[in-house]
């Protein structure tokens, strides 16, 4: 199946001839008339990419844009400009557009080949390709660049004897970074060891704006390995274990079908970098990161999990999936409430003041969204709902089966499940068995669901 | 094989015509109120499988409706037009089992939110048993 590539520019020749050339390029391609167009034809179709001229009319470019980056998050932007003078008329900058999101642009004229290595992926986050080795000095340097700009990584997952993609940091203190070690410079065993061992330094940061390339190569590297027989399922493991998040990666080795791995995970990142381009949901994730690791990282697996079950409902469609990730990453946001006291307590330590707060996290969680703009109703939805069950026992307001938003059953079903293996600390297959085994607690779901969950792992 | 009996509430009637019109082939049976206390009698005597819902009506607001239909127990999953300023009607109606919600005036999606609406509805009239369902997830789980 081809890549599907929706088109719009107001300029009908140019139109035709990139429609020509990426035709004979096997993209499968749409033309959109007008602004207005492009937007039915996203919300009606699933494109991989939106090549976009920032002068479309009915609706605007921007309009557009923000269109897509809000509905369809997953689809890739390339932007276009009628030339160099255009950008400068509309005052937009490389940076301004890097923070939109945009992840390349265009001005005319320029070849259709640099268009296709931007739709593959090329020209971005794949930069990690082109690394040549450089020299490894151990001169250290200081910069003084915000904490916000930086992305934590545990020391182990650092390979000795391999060149990193990215310029490697040690935190000095707050604001401040050491840079140890440049990009494409291998990273000495005895060195790393010194750090780890010796200075007892537990994560090392790469700057967030590499973060598109780490995970570009954490998914090819995965990709190469996964078919790959004479390695040992351990090995793979070992591997992974060192470029994905521990959560991901667990899942990996139980048998899911790697596509489905690959998609959910990919469209959760997305869901994710919409969130970390929104300064006050940012806030807010990184809030419950630095509260709670382990509880943010539950999110992120929740968010994984619902996208594997709802590729296998007949009923949901690629924005659906997205509002399920969406609402899925930040489900439990509302124990940000919680008093100091509850933070390092065991449900099972709660006592009765504690379960009152406890019930009402669906509900913090959604006055906490509520000055947030551009929050779909979906996702409070789930948020407020994710704790409902069908047979009444759920909070906070009991509702039974039809009465609970259906993204919202995904996601409980998905909670329940990721809370079970995680904290019994086993399989995520073992704990497959175990969860769906238990009558009492499949009272509380909805069979679809749990059939979706289910075929999630079968291997055809 | 029944698809199912429709209720549409809204006092817009042109606008409830032809959601009617274009909903034809997904329900066996449309009916349509035009306001919050026609559609409540409406949900009293006949067994609807889905209803969609307009939360700014006269006599009767969408909230009411649904609030007063779940204190008869009428089950039906609903489906609500959103649209500027009724946020908190909105989340209050989610408090009473808000099936889904549409955009009004575009009604994005309204034919794949109103089959499921229905098809949800109609799980409560043949509900499965739990010993099926548990069979069948053994056999799943054998499979894998």
């Amino acid at each position: 199946m081809s890549v599907k590539i929706l088109l719009s520019d107001p300029n009908k020749e140019w139109l035709e001839k990139t429609k020509e050339f990426l035709l004979k390029e096997n993209y499968h391609v749409e033309v959109a008339a007008n602004g207005k167009d492009c937007q039915l034809k996203l919300y009606k179709d699933k494109y991989f990419a939106l090549i976009l001229d920032i002068d479309t009319i009915n609706n605007s470019g921007v309009e557009v844009l923000r269109y897509t980056q809000l509905n369809c998050p997953s689809v890739k932007i390339i932007l276009t400009f009628h030339n160099e003078k255009r950008m400068e008329e509309l005052n937009i900058s490389k940076e301004m557009l890097s923070k939109l999101g945009i992840s390349s642009y265009f001005t005319k004229p320029f070849p259709l080949k640099q268009l296709k290595d931007s739709i593959d992926g090329v020209t971005q986050y794949e930069s990690w390709k082109n690394i040549t080795a450089s020299s490894n000095d151990e001169s250290e340097e200081i910069c003084d660049i915000p904490d916000e700009e930086f992305t934590h990584l545990p020391i182990t997952s650092f390979y000795s004897g391999n060149s990193t993609i990215f310029d490697v940091y040690l935190r000095l203190r707050q604001n401040r970074y050491v840079k140890i070690l440049n990009r494409g410079a291998v990273f000495e065993k005895k060195r790393l060891e010194n750090y780890h061992k010796n200075k007892g330094v537990e994560y090392l940061y790469f700057q967030t704006k590499e973060r598109g390339v780490y995970i570009n190569f954490t998914n090819q590297l995965l990709d190469k390995i996964t078919p790959l027989q004479n390695v040992e399922p351990e090995k793979k493991v070992a591997t992974a274990k060192n470029l994905v998040e521990k959560y991901i990666e667990e899942v990996y080795t139980q048998g899911i079908r790697p596509q489905l791995i690959e998609e959910g995970k990919k469209i959760s990142e997305n869901i994710y970098n919409l969130i970390q381009k929104n300064p006050d949901l940012n806030q807010i994730m990184l809030r419950y990161h630095e509260q709670n690791p382990p509880a943010f990282a539950h999110m992120f697996l929740v968010s994984f999990m619902s996208t594997v079950i709802c590729k296998n409902l007949e009923w949901a469609t690629r924005r659906t999936i997205e509002m399920i990730a969406f609402g899925a990453l930040l489900h439990d946001i509302g124990k940000l409430r919680f008093p100091e006291r509850m933070r390092e307590k065991k449900k099972e330590d709660y006592d009765a003041e504690d379960w009152k707060f406890y019930k009402k996290h669906p509900e913090y969680g959604i006055e906490m969204l509520d000055n947030i703009n551009e929050i779909p109703v979906a996702v409070k939805q789930i948020i407020y709902q994710h704790h409902e069950c069908v047979n009444k026992s759920g909070f906070p307001n009991q509702l039974s089966g039809m009465k609970i938003y259906p993204l919202a059953k995904v996601v409980n079903v998905a909670n329940a499940y990721c809370n079970l293996f995680t904290e019994k600390k086993i399989t995520p297959l073992e704990g497959l068995k175990e969860f769906v085994l238990d009558r009492n607690e499949m009272q509380k779901y909805e069979p679809d669901i749990i059939r979706a969950l289910l075929k999630g792992f079968t291997k055809n | 094989m029944s698809k199912g009996n429709l209720l549409i509430i809204d006092d817009e009637v042109e606008l409830a015509e032809n959601i009617k019109i274009l909903l034809m082939d997904y329900a066996d049976k449309i009916d349509l109120a035009h306001n919050g206390q026609e559609g409540l009698d409406k949900l009293k005597s006949e067994n609807y499988h889905c209803v969609i819902c307009d939360i700014n009506m006269p006599i009767m607001n969408g909230v009411e409706v649904i609030k007063q239909a779940r204190n008869l127990n009428i089950d039906a999953p609903f489906v609500f037009y959103t649209g500027h300023g009724n946020q908190d009607l909105m989340m209050e109606v989610v408090q009473y089992g808000a099936f889904d919600f549409l955009n009004k005036p575009n009604l994005d999606g309204l034919e794949d939110v109103v089959m499921r609406g229905l098809k949800e509805g109609f799980k409560s009239d043949s509900p499965q048993s739990d010993d099926d369902f548990m069979s069948e997830y053994k056999k799943m789980l054998k499979d894998l």
